[in-house]
């Protein structure tokens, strides 16, 4: 067996997204995925109103 | 066409390849070819990411689905922001701090070389022949569009693709697919304005939402969990997460992309750009598809939108059959029009009972069309049994030919090339890569400089293309051939994933596991193709559980077995 790369062993090379609302990643990714719940609300709420 | 149209054309085609060959000239080292300089912006990777994904094919056939089927298609995406979000939390970090070319030469620093060439050669067969259908989809439209012979269209393209991928390599890809991107939004974006300005003056927002709707075309979401169907939430959602995964986490032709970044956060606000705009544009593309669907009930469409088919009844002694089958279809039609029309009447006048009798009809005369349409394809079909009638491709490039003004054609045909060049380039690219680092600089020459590599990989670049040309005018004697490229991907993607979900997650598994239950779970996955009807989306699932359990059964019995000896 080579030398062991896991996940746990790599750490992130940079923590700061840059962003001024957003200063941590677990903050970025969370408001993508309201943006993808959001759509989708959307998307179901068109399915049942035009059906 | 007219002139205008050829100006439009040429100019984008000829003034994008040039500026990325120019921008690009002189570069001699491995890294910055096959990498680019890692210094591009969140923004062009984002861009780049975008392009790569949306082939022609994208922008050809999705409005077709969204005319024929409606908006169901768009739950294919409903994985993809928890699969960009993981590769941006998971993936992406490792590949830059180990610095690797390819994502499979991760696989040989954590595991060994055969599993590091198992890896690759997965990710090459299934690239390699979907790369035939690349240049394929935009061929055939403009063999459509100048009349051309399909053969002439594939070299053309194939050449163009595959001369300044070599010349420029990344970083080619990336500076042009800014703008590749921009010419396919700003085609999309007027194609979209142009069709709800051709609308009826009297059909208001919420009318052509109510048709469009009563005709079954507003279907975005499907909550059912009856596995063989093809697109319904759960499939998109689990089935969906897993093949984005596989695509975006160990698909070279992206991997590559995202590596370019200047840092990891570039990379990853690229990625997360994707995450949040793929899902509305899916489905604004595939709205124009419907829009165009309501336009058509109001236009006189086509008994076939592929024109070929048309004049292939005509010249096979079949002209007098093909124009009853018109007149037939014109008439029903007119006859679903009229109650369409009465339909808007009574809606706008409050009179709900004689809105939904109206519109009954009008369903009744549009279904009876559908009925005459199949009847004019099984007609054709015993004209020529090889023939496939299915023309749902041709819907937008018919609107294109016949609705628009000219100018906007010439620059709607510009941005089904840029498309296909784009991801044509990033998959030639990523063929090449793959090849010179994963097998000629690990079984060929060990000893290769940057400056041979280079020259290697151009080589491959240019023998990857060759090839895709031949797969293409292969291409043409092969029916259904999107959704066996589509199912192909899924196949093979599956397997690729659980390589990395095991290099990454557990680490008691070693190589010699892994290779073998890659390659069992890949049998599996075949096997179960074949044995199964469920929902294609599903094998990319099937096929990461797989080999990663069976991984985990071999390691713990050789390590037993080791214990004992």
């Amino acid at each position: 067996m080579k030398r062991p790369i896991t996940a746990k062993s790599v750490a992130p090379e940079a923590d700061d997204t840059g962003l001024p609302w957003l200063r941590s990643w677990t903050k970025v990714y969370l408001v993508v995925i309201i943006n993808f719940v959001l759509w989708v609300t959307l998307l179901v709420a068109l399915t049942v109103f035009f059906s | 066409m007219s002139a205008l149209d050829f100006v439009v054309l040429i100019g984008s085609i000829l003034g994008i390849a040039i500026y990325g060959i120019w921008r690009t000239r002189g570069r001699r080292e491995l890294n910055t070819y096959l990498k680019g300089d890692r210094k591009t912006a969140w923004f062009a990777i984002g861009l780049s990411v975008m392009a790569t994904q949306a082939s022609a094919v994208t922008f050809l056939s999705t409005p077709g689905q969204g005319y024929l089927g409606g908006l169901g298609f768009v739950q294919i995406y409903f994985g993809m922001p928890i699969a960009l979000i993981i590769i941006a939390a998971v993936f992406l970090p490792i590949f830059r701090r180990l610095n690797v070319y390819t994502a499979y030469e991760f696989l040989g620093g954590r595991f060994d070389n055969k599993t590091r060439l198992l890896g690759a050669v997965l990710f090459l067969l299934q690239r390699g022949l979907g790369a035939g259908l690349t240049i394929y989809a935009p061929s055939i439209v403009l063999a459509t569009v100048f009349g051309w012979p399909l053969s002439l269209t594939i070299i053309s393209s194939g050449l163009v693709a595959i001369v300044y991928t070599v010349m420029g390599g990344t970083d080619a890809v990336t500076v042009t697919q800014k703008y590749q991107i921009a010419v396919i939004f700003a085609g999309m974006v007027t194609a979209f304005c142009l069709v709800v300005a051709k609308l009826p003056a009297g059909l208001t927002f919420m009318d052509t939402f109510a048709l469009a709707g009563g005709f079954q075309k507003i279907n975005a979401v499907n909550f059912s969990t009856n596995v063989q169907e093809r697109y319904t939430f759960w499939s998109g959602l689990l089935g969906g997460t897993f093949l984005m995964l596989s695509y975006f986490g160990t698909d070279q032709s992206q991997v590559q992309r995202y590596l370019s970044g200047a840092s990891l956060r570039e990379g990853r606000l690229g990625l997360m750009f994707n995450a949040v705009c793929k899902i509305p544009m899916q489905s604004c593309i595939l709205l124009l598809g419907v829009l165009i669907f309501v336009f058509y009930q109001f236009e006189q469409p086509p008994l076939f939108f592929n024109a070929t088919l048309s004049r292939y009844l005509a010249q096979h002694g079949s002209d007098q059959q093909l124009h009853v089958y018109e007149m037939d279809f014109n008439s029903i039609h007119t006859e679903a029009n009229r109650h369409l029309k009465d339909w808007l009447q009574a809606r706008h006048s409050g009179d709900r009972t004689a809105a939904t009798a109206a519109f009954a009809a009008a369903l009744s005369a549009h279904q009876q069309g559908e009925k005459i349409r199949e009847e004019a394809k099984q007609a054709l079909s015993a004209v020529n049994s090889g023939t496939t009638a299915n023309d749902a491709d041709y819907v937008f490039i018919t609107f294109i030919l016949h609705q628009l003004p000219h100018g906007v054609i010439g620059l709607l045909v510009a941005a089904f090339f840029a498309a296909a060049l784009s991801s044509k380039a990033a998959e030639l690219n990523a063929l090449g890569s793959s090849t010179t680092v994963d097998f000629y600089r690990q079984v060929i020459n060990r000893d290769a400089t940057d400056s041979d590599c280079v020259i290697v990989s151009k080589l491959f670049t240019a023998f990857w293309g060759l090839a895709a040309i031949g797969f293409a005018l292969y291409y043409r004697l092969v029916e259904n051939l999107i959704q066996a490229v589509n199912i192909l991907g899924s196949i093979f993607y599956g397997v690729m994933l659980g390589l990395f979900v095991v290099a990454f997650f557990i680490r008691r598994v070693g190589g010699t596991a892994v290779f073998w239950s890659a390659l069992v779970s890949q049998t599996l996955v075949f096997v179960l193709y074949f044995k199964l009807t469920i929902s294609y989306l599903w094998y990319p699932l099937i096929g990461c559980a797989a080999c990663v359990i069976l991984s985990i059964i071999l390691q713990t019995f050789l390590n037993s077995v080791s214990e004992k000896k």
